[in-house]
Protein backbone atom coordinates (compact mmCIF):
# COMPACT_ATOMS: atom_id res chain seq x y z
CA UNK A 1 0.00 0.00 0.00
CA UNK A 2 2.78 2.47 0.66
CA UNK A 3 4.09 1.95 -2.76
CA UNK A 4 1.68 4.34 -3.84
CA UNK A 5 2.69 6.99 -2.38
CA UNK A 6 5.91 9.60 -2.62
CA UNK A 7 8.80 8.83 -0.13
CA UNK A 8 8.24 12.86 1.17
CA UNK A 9 4.82 12.39 1.65
CA UNK A 10 5.03 8.95 3.76
CA UNK A 11 8.35 10.90 5.62
CA UNK A 12 5.95 13.81 6.56
CA UNK A 13 3.39 11.68 7.36
CA UNK A 14 6.06 9.13 9.84
CA UNK A 15 7.25 12.28 11.19
CA UNK A 16 3.66 13.20 12.89
CA UNK A 17 3.98 9.56 14.72
CA UNK A 18 5.37 10.67 18.35
CA UNK A 19 4.99 7.30 20.14
CA UNK A 20 7.93 5.34 20.03
CA UNK A 21 6.17 2.27 20.49
CA UNK A 22 4.38 2.83 17.17
CA UNK A 23 7.04 4.22 15.51
CA UNK A 24 8.61 0.73 16.45
CA UNK A 25 5.70 -1.02 14.98
CA UNK A 26 5.89 1.04 11.59
CA UNK A 27 9.88 -0.39 11.71
CA UNK A 28 8.80 -3.84 11.25
CA UNK A 29 6.03 -3.11 8.76
CA UNK A 30 8.31 -3.20 5.59
CA UNK A 31 11.49 -1.79 4.32
CA UNK A 32 10.62 1.72 3.44
CA UNK A 33 8.59 2.40 6.51
CA UNK A 34 11.77 0.80 8.34
CA UNK A 35 14.10 3.92 7.33
CA UNK A 36 11.76 6.43 7.63
CA UNK A 37 10.53 5.17 11.18
CA UNK A 38 14.25 4.76 12.50
CA UNK A 39 15.72 7.58 12.96
CA UNK A 40 12.64 8.59 14.98
CA UNK A 41 12.57 5.74 16.81
CA UNK A 42 15.87 5.87 18.94
CA UNK A 43 15.92 9.60 18.50
CA UNK A 44 15.41 9.85 22.49
CA UNK A 45 16.10 7.07 24.64
CA UNK A 46 14.44 6.71 28.41
CA UNK A 47 16.41 4.69 31.08
CA UNK A 48 15.97 4.13 34.90
CA UNK A 49 17.20 2.91 37.84
CA UNK A 50 16.26 -0.58 37.11
CA UNK A 51 18.24 -3.31 35.97
CA UNK A 52 16.28 -4.24 32.80
CA UNK A 53 15.88 -0.72 31.70
CA UNK A 54 19.80 0.35 31.98
CA UNK A 55 20.69 -3.19 30.46
CA UNK A 56 18.31 -2.10 27.08
CA UNK A 57 20.00 1.32 27.68
CA UNK A 58 23.52 -0.22 27.20
CA UNK A 59 22.47 -2.54 24.68
CA UNK A 60 21.49 -0.17 22.80
CA UNK A 61 24.31 2.46 23.51
CA UNK A 62 26.41 0.21 22.10
CA UNK A 63 25.04 -1.02 19.25
CA UNK A 64 26.37 1.63 16.44
CA UNK A 65 23.19 1.19 14.23
CA UNK A 66 21.33 3.03 16.82
CA UNK A 67 23.90 4.55 18.96
CA UNK A 68 24.55 7.51 15.75
CA UNK A 69 20.40 8.33 16.30
CA UNK A 70 20.30 8.88 19.18
CA UNK A 71 20.26 12.80 20.29
CA UNK A 72 18.35 12.59 23.43
CA UNK A 73 18.79 10.46 26.47
CA UNK A 74 16.52 10.93 29.56
CA UNK A 75 17.49 9.43 32.86
CA UNK A 76 13.88 8.97 34.83
CA UNK A 77 13.95 7.80 38.63
CA UNK A 78 11.15 4.90 39.25
CA UNK A 79 9.79 4.48 42.68
CA UNK A 80 11.14 0.64 43.68
CA UNK A 81 10.96 -1.26 46.96
CA UNK A 82 13.29 -0.27 49.54
CA UNK A 83 15.28 -3.89 49.12
CA UNK A 84 15.15 -2.90 45.48
CA UNK A 85 16.98 0.47 45.91
CA UNK A 86 19.51 -0.31 48.42
CA UNK A 87 20.94 -3.47 46.13
CA UNK A 88 21.13 -0.36 43.02
CA UNK A 89 22.82 1.63 45.52
CA UNK A 90 25.31 -0.54 46.66
CA UNK A 91 26.05 -1.99 43.31
CA UNK A 92 26.40 1.30 42.12
CA UNK A 93 28.52 2.44 44.51
CA UNK A 94 30.68 -0.76 44.66
CA UNK A 95 31.04 0.33 40.66
CA UNK A 96 32.55 3.43 41.56
CA UNK A 97 34.72 2.02 44.22
CA UNK A 98 36.14 -0.41 41.29
CA UNK A 99 36.59 2.36 38.92
CA UNK A 100 38.05 4.04 41.35
CA UNK A 101 40.55 1.45 42.26
CA UNK A 102 41.21 0.81 38.54
CA UNK A 103 42.10 4.45 37.85
CA UNK A 104 45.09 3.99 40.51
CA UNK B 1 26.65 4.44 36.66
CA UNK B 2 27.92 2.77 33.23
CA UNK B 3 24.63 4.23 31.50
CA UNK B 4 26.10 7.59 32.10
CA UNK B 5 29.77 6.88 31.39
CA UNK B 6 28.34 5.75 27.56
CA UNK B 7 26.97 8.63 27.33
CA UNK B 8 29.93 10.23 25.86
CA UNK B 9 30.58 7.83 23.27
CA UNK B 10 26.77 8.62 21.54
CA UNK B 11 28.24 10.61 18.50
CA UNK B 12 24.55 12.46 18.05
CA UNK B 13 23.95 13.30 22.04
CA UNK B 14 22.32 16.34 22.02
CA UNK B 15 20.22 16.62 25.18
CA UNK B 16 20.23 15.23 28.30
CA UNK B 17 17.48 15.04 30.86
CA UNK B 18 17.31 14.17 34.40
CA UNK B 19 14.47 13.41 36.64
CA UNK B 20 15.60 12.59 40.23
CA UNK B 21 12.07 11.38 41.20
CA UNK B 22 9.00 10.79 40.23
CA UNK B 23 7.35 13.66 41.48
CA UNK B 24 7.56 16.50 44.15
CA UNK B 25 5.82 15.32 46.85
CA UNK B 26 7.09 14.54 50.28
CA UNK B 27 9.55 12.11 50.77
CA UNK B 28 9.05 9.21 52.40
CA UNK B 29 9.85 9.67 56.08
CA UNK B 30 13.21 8.30 57.08
CA UNK B 31 12.95 4.86 59.53
CA UNK B 32 16.57 4.90 60.85
CA UNK B 33 18.96 7.98 61.54
CA UNK B 34 21.32 8.16 58.14
CA UNK B 35 18.57 6.58 55.99
CA UNK B 36 18.66 8.73 53.39
CA UNK B 37 16.21 8.31 50.21
CA UNK B 38 17.17 6.37 47.72
CA UNK B 39 16.23 8.93 44.66
CA UNK B 40 18.44 11.34 47.04
CA UNK B 41 21.66 8.94 46.73
CA UNK B 42 20.97 8.40 43.15
CA UNK B 43 21.29 11.48 42.71
CA UNK B 44 24.67 12.35 44.31
CA UNK B 45 26.00 8.93 42.48
CA UNK B 46 24.73 10.15 38.92
CA UNK B 47 25.96 13.82 39.40
CA UNK B 48 29.32 12.25 40.98
CA UNK B 49 29.35 10.35 37.64
CA UNK B 50 28.63 13.31 35.41
CA UNK B 51 31.40 14.97 37.48
CA UNK B 52 34.15 12.48 37.20
CA UNK B 53 33.45 12.26 33.23
CA UNK B 54 36.16 13.75 31.73
CA UNK B 55 35.36 13.41 27.75
CA UNK B 56 34.37 16.72 25.41
CA UNK B 57 30.92 17.23 26.03
CA UNK B 58 28.50 17.12 23.23
CA UNK B 59 25.47 18.52 25.26
CA UNK B 60 23.24 21.56 24.38
CA UNK B 61 21.12 20.90 26.36
CA UNK B 62 20.88 20.47 29.97
CA UNK B 63 17.44 19.62 32.15
CA UNK B 64 17.69 18.53 35.80
CA UNK B 65 14.26 18.01 37.09
CA UNK B 66 12.77 17.22 40.46
CA UNK B 67 16.48 18.08 41.84
CA UNK B 68 17.13 18.57 45.68
CA UNK B 69 18.96 21.46 46.13
CA UNK B 70 22.18 20.41 48.18
CA UNK B 71 25.51 21.67 46.88
CA UNK B 72 27.73 18.74 45.97
CA UNK B 73 31.61 19.00 45.41
CA UNK B 74 31.17 17.22 41.75
CA UNK B 75 29.17 19.68 40.92
CA UNK B 76 32.06 22.62 40.80
CA UNK B 77 34.21 20.16 39.61
CA UNK B 78 36.61 21.14 36.00
CA UNK B 79 34.76 18.45 34.26
CA UNK B 80 31.15 19.40 35.23
CA UNK B 81 31.65 22.56 34.46
CA UNK B 82 32.89 21.13 31.02
CA UNK B 83 30.15 19.67 30.61
CA UNK B 84 28.22 22.85 31.13
CA UNK B 85 30.21 24.56 28.75
CA UNK B 86 28.73 23.96 25.61
CA UNK B 87 25.00 24.20 26.41
CA UNK B 88 22.39 26.62 24.60
CA UNK B 89 19.56 25.41 27.03
CA UNK B 90 19.67 24.89 30.63
CA UNK B 91 16.87 24.20 32.83
CA UNK B 92 17.21 23.39 36.52
CA UNK B 93 13.56 22.49 38.65
CA UNK B 94 14.66 21.82 42.17
CA UNK B 95 11.96 19.76 44.28
CA UNK B 96 10.74 19.71 47.64
CA UNK B 97 12.75 19.94 51.23
CA UNK B 98 14.05 16.83 52.30
CA UNK B 99 14.20 16.70 56.43
CA UNK B 100 17.24 14.10 55.79
CA UNK B 101 19.35 17.28 54.85
CA UNK B 102 17.84 20.31 56.69
CA UNK B 103 19.85 23.03 54.81
CA UNK B 104 17.39 22.39 51.90
CA UNK B 105 14.31 23.73 53.87
CA UNK B 106 13.48 27.12 52.77
CA UNK B 107 12.72 28.15 56.06
CA UNK B 108 15.99 27.68 57.14
CA UNK B 109 18.61 30.08 56.08
CA UNK B 110 20.34 29.08 53.43
CA UNK B 111 24.18 29.91 53.54
CA UNK B 112 24.70 33.04 51.21
CA UNK B 113 28.28 31.14 49.91
CA UNK B 114 26.72 28.13 48.92
CA UNK B 115 25.13 27.21 45.48
CA UNK B 116 24.17 24.32 44.05
CA UNK B 117 26.39 25.48 41.15
CA UNK B 118 28.88 28.14 40.82
CA UNK B 119 29.03 31.23 38.23
CA UNK B 120 31.29 28.98 36.07
CA UNK B 121 28.41 26.32 35.24
CA UNK B 122 26.91 29.10 33.05
CA UNK B 123 28.05 29.33 29.77
CA UNK B 124 28.31 32.32 27.68
CA UNK B 125 27.12 30.07 25.27
CA UNK B 126 23.22 30.05 27.33
CA UNK B 127 20.36 31.39 24.96
CA UNK B 128 17.95 30.03 27.29
CA UNK B 129 17.71 29.51 31.53
CA UNK B 130 14.88 27.87 33.90
CA UNK B 131 14.99 28.35 37.43
CA UNK B 132 11.73 26.63 38.60
CA UNK B 133 11.53 26.21 41.90
CA UNK B 134 8.87 23.21 43.44
CA UNK B 135 8.24 25.89 46.75
CA UNK B 136 8.92 29.55 47.52
CA UNK B 137 13.04 29.93 47.31
CA UNK B 138 15.79 32.32 46.12
CA UNK B 139 17.48 31.92 42.77
CA UNK B 140 20.59 32.11 45.08
CA UNK B 141 19.65 28.62 45.89
CA UNK B 142 20.99 27.64 41.85
CA UNK B 143 23.22 29.86 41.11
CA UNK B 144 24.64 33.13 42.42
CA UNK B 145 22.43 35.41 40.44
CA UNK B 146 24.44 38.86 41.14
CA UNK B 147 27.36 37.37 39.50
CA UNK B 148 26.53 36.14 36.31
CA UNK B 149 25.89 38.21 33.12
CA UNK B 150 24.90 35.59 29.99
CA UNK B 151 26.00 37.78 27.08
CA UNK B 152 23.54 35.77 24.78
CA UNK B 153 20.40 35.04 27.07
CA UNK B 154 17.15 35.65 25.07
CA UNK B 155 14.52 32.81 27.11
CA UNK B 156 14.25 33.22 30.94
CA UNK B 157 11.97 30.96 32.87
CA UNK B 158 11.13 31.42 36.78
CA UNK B 159 9.19 29.54 39.28
CA UNK B 160 7.81 30.03 42.50
CA UNK B 161 11.67 32.46 42.95
CA UNK B 162 10.53 35.30 44.92
CA UNK B 163 11.59 38.95 44.22
CA UNK B 164 12.43 41.25 47.10
CA UNK B 165 13.73 44.78 47.90
CA UNK B 166 17.50 43.72 48.73
CA UNK B 167 16.68 40.67 45.46
CA UNK B 168 19.64 40.39 42.57
CA UNK B 169 17.25 39.00 40.65
CA UNK B 170 15.49 42.06 39.34
CA UNK B 171 18.83 43.53 38.44
CA UNK B 172 19.67 40.05 36.78
CA UNK B 173 16.63 40.22 34.57
CA UNK B 174 17.22 44.28 33.90
CA UNK B 175 20.52 43.19 33.34
CA UNK B 176 20.22 40.98 29.94
CA UNK B 177 17.20 43.42 28.90
CA UNK B 178 19.25 44.17 25.76
CA UNK B 179 18.90 40.23 24.63
CA UNK B 180 16.20 38.94 26.91
CA UNK B 181 13.10 38.25 24.26
CA UNK B 182 11.05 36.02 26.51
CA UNK B 183 10.43 36.32 30.23
CA UNK B 184 7.89 33.77 31.59
CA UNK B 185 7.27 34.24 35.79
CA UNK B 186 5.42 31.86 37.58
CA UNK B 187 4.07 32.02 41.07
CA UNK B 188 6.90 34.44 41.96
CA UNK B 189 5.72 36.32 45.02
CA UNK B 190 7.39 39.59 46.35
CA UNK B 191 9.23 39.20 49.84
CA UNK B 192 8.44 42.31 51.92
CA UNK B 193 11.17 40.89 54.40
CA UNK B 194 14.51 38.45 53.92
CA UNK B 195 15.44 39.02 57.39
CA UNK B 196 15.08 35.28 59.05
CA UNK B 197 14.53 37.22 62.98
CA UNK B 198 12.49 40.60 61.99
CA UNK B 199 8.64 39.20 62.27
CA UNK B 200 7.47 42.87 61.71
CA UNK B 201 6.40 44.02 58.45
CA UNK B 202 8.70 46.92 57.03
CA UNK B 203 7.68 50.23 56.39
CA UNK B 204 9.16 50.24 53.00
CA UNK B 205 9.53 47.21 50.51
CA UNK B 206 9.78 47.25 46.96
CA UNK B 207 6.12 46.94 44.96
CA UNK B 208 5.56 45.22 41.90
CA UNK B 209 4.35 48.26 40.43
CA UNK B 210 8.22 49.54 40.64
CA UNK B 211 9.26 45.79 39.18
CA UNK B 212 6.90 46.34 36.28
CA UNK B 213 8.07 49.93 35.38
CA UNK B 214 11.81 49.07 35.70
CA UNK B 215 11.36 45.86 33.88
CA UNK B 216 9.47 47.99 31.07
CA UNK B 217 12.26 50.55 31.02
CA UNK B 218 14.92 47.68 30.64
CA UNK B 219 13.67 44.92 28.83
CA UNK B 220 14.23 46.90 24.87
CA UNK B 221 14.14 44.04 23.22
CA UNK B 222 11.19 41.76 25.25
CA UNK B 223 8.53 39.91 22.51
CA UNK B 224 7.06 37.67 25.02
CA UNK B 225 5.71 38.21 28.37
CA UNK B 226 3.95 35.81 30.88
CA UNK B 227 3.45 36.51 34.20
CA UNK B 228 1.37 33.81 36.07
CA UNK B 229 -0.30 34.11 39.61
CA UNK B 230 -2.84 31.09 39.59
CA UNK B 231 -0.41 28.30 37.48
CA UNK B 232 2.48 27.01 37.12
CA UNK B 233 4.49 26.53 34.25
CA UNK B 234 2.67 23.07 33.42
CA UNK B 235 -0.75 24.56 34.19
CA UNK B 236 -1.93 22.94 37.86
CA UNK B 237 -3.43 26.01 40.16
CA UNK B 238 -1.73 26.73 43.02
CA UNK B 239 -4.41 28.37 45.90
CA UNK B 240 -1.53 29.02 48.29
CA UNK B 241 0.15 31.64 45.79
CA UNK B 242 -0.15 35.51 47.06
CA UNK B 243 1.38 38.27 45.33
CA UNK B 244 3.02 39.43 48.45
CA UNK B 245 4.51 37.52 51.10
CA UNK B 246 5.60 38.85 54.70
CA UNK B 247 8.80 36.95 54.51
CA UNK B 248 10.74 34.91 52.40
CA UNK B 249 11.07 32.11 55.22
CA UNK B 250 7.53 32.13 56.43
CA UNK B 251 5.96 32.81 52.74
CA UNK B 252 2.37 33.98 54.69
CA UNK B 253 0.51 35.67 52.27
CA UNK B 254 0.40 39.85 52.91
CA UNK B 255 -3.20 41.59 51.35
CA UNK B 256 -2.01 45.02 50.48
CA UNK B 257 -5.12 46.23 50.07
CA UNK B 258 -7.58 47.20 46.84
CA UNK B 259 -5.56 50.45 45.84
CA UNK B 260 -1.59 48.56 46.23
CA UNK B 261 -2.83 45.84 43.77
CA UNK B 262 -4.79 48.28 41.01
CA UNK B 263 -1.20 50.04 40.93
CA UNK B 264 0.52 46.87 40.27
CA UNK B 265 -2.30 45.50 37.66
CA UNK B 266 -2.01 49.02 35.45
CA UNK B 267 1.67 48.86 35.86
CA UNK B 268 1.92 45.52 34.44
CA UNK B 269 -0.60 46.08 32.17
CA UNK B 270 1.61 48.74 30.62
CA UNK B 271 4.30 46.57 30.49
CA UNK B 272 2.37 43.80 28.53
CA UNK B 273 1.11 45.98 26.15
CA UNK B 274 4.62 47.21 25.54
CA UNK B 275 5.73 43.91 25.10
CA UNK B 276 2.89 43.51 22.40
CA UNK B 277 3.53 46.06 20.58
CA UNK B 278 6.79 44.82 20.30
CA UNK B 279 6.34 41.45 18.87
CA UNK B 280 3.77 43.09 16.15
Amino acid sequence: MTISFPPELLGAIVAEVHSQSDLLRLRAANSTLNALATPLAFRSIQFANTDKSLERFIRLANYPKFSGLIHEVVYQYEEADRSTCIIFIVVSRLTLVIARIHSL
Amino acid sequence: MEALGILSTLPALKDLVLRFRANDGPFRPDTQANDYPPEVVLQFLILRSLGENTQPSPLKSLTINNILPLPHPYLSSESMIGLLSTLNHFAVNTTSHCASFPMTDPRIVWPSDSHLFQKEALSSSLVSLQLHHACVRSADVVVPISEIQLPSLAYLSLQRTYFSDQSELELFISRHGGTLVELKLFLCPMALSTQFTSGLRPESFRRWAQVWEQLNSDLTALKDLVVSERHDSNGVRDVRFGRYIDNCYRCNVVDLGVVDMAADDAALQRFLENVESRSQ
